[in-house]
């Protein structure tokens, strides 16, 4: 069996860290490929498609994520989430 | 392999052990206990946010004079998008002037309230957040507390079973004490 497994690492570029807002857009967009999707901060690891997953992360700004990719479209989710995390998150909540 | 073949019970929170502990914020941290409610009456996404509110101010964790602004304000965050998360799970919030350190509430709805979540389900579990306008951290450190709990189907279901807020009160401590291993 041939692995596809995708990485990517993103630093969390907004200024407020991933909260509610962000993790429901990260789950969202998640959600839309046929590839399951795995972040892991330091070495606690959520399922990109459930939001209480990625809030339970934590994550702060600045802090660094590893994207895990497997399925059929591995690379394409990948990709996507990797530019939402490091580029587009919203930089302000309220 | 789809992307459904692995389920969040494949991924346990809290048991890496990787020093999270010590920054952790526990629901001891914040919650208001004179405020939790084991039986909220709304029915509708704002009367739903101003009960809990109120439950805040009676409990002299906010300013009566503030009310209507940090009600006003949790609404306008609403717009932005629900922050009904899904599973039956909603964390509205806002920062707000009034306030110097993050207070909080739990509120159980037994009938549910529709709160235009993500998944469309409706809404039994409320945690409010009133955090101060400078301080994101703290912010977000009780959101990862709430989260990693609601992962635990214990948790939730002892939750949404409470018959009073002194069960909630107790299931909170249990928590904060790593009773459900979250």
């Amino acid at each position: 069996m041939v692995d596809n497994r995708v990485t990517r690492t993103v630093v969390i570029s907004n200024r407020q860290g991933i909260h509610a807002r962000p993790a429901a857009m990260i789950a969202q967009l998640g959600r839309r490929f046929d590839a399951q999707v795995v972040l892991v901060r330091d070495h606690e690891r959520a399922l990109c498609t459930d939001v209480l997953h990625v809030l339970s992360l934590g994550v702060m700004p600045g802090q660094q994520l590893v994207l895990e990719a497997t399925g059929l479209q591995a690379e394409e989710a990948a990709e996507a989430l990797a530019r939402l995390i490091q580029d587009e998150l919203p930089k302000i909540d309220d | 392999m789809t992307s459904e073949s692995l389920s969040a019970r494949d991924f346990v929170p809290g048991r890496n052990g990787h020093g999270r502990e010590s920054v952790r914020m526990k629901f001891a941290d914040f919650i208001a206990r004179d405020a939790i409610s084991a039986s909220l009456d709304a029915l509708d996404k704002e009367s739903a946010i101003r009960e809990m509110v109120q439950s805040l101010v009676n409990a002299g964790k906010l300013e009566k004079s503030q009310y209507d602004s940090i009600v006003k304000a949790i609404l306008k965050r609403e717009e932005l998008g629900s922050t009904g998360i899904g599973r039956g799970v909603a964390v509205p919030h806002t920062k707000h002037a009034s306030v110097d350190k993050l207070i909080g509430t739990v509120a159980v709805s037994k009938d549910g309230v529709d709160f235009a979540s993500l998944d469309g389900e409706t809404v039994h579990l409320f945690f409010l957040l009133v955090s101060p306008m400078d301080r994101p951290g703290d912010h977000l450190r009780a959101l990862e507390n709430i989260s990693r709990q609601l992962r635990n189907e214990t948790f939730c279901r002892f939750l949404k079973q409470a018959k009073s807020p002194a069960d909630i009160h107790l299931l909170l401590d249990e928590a904060d004490n790593n009773q459900f291993g979250s």
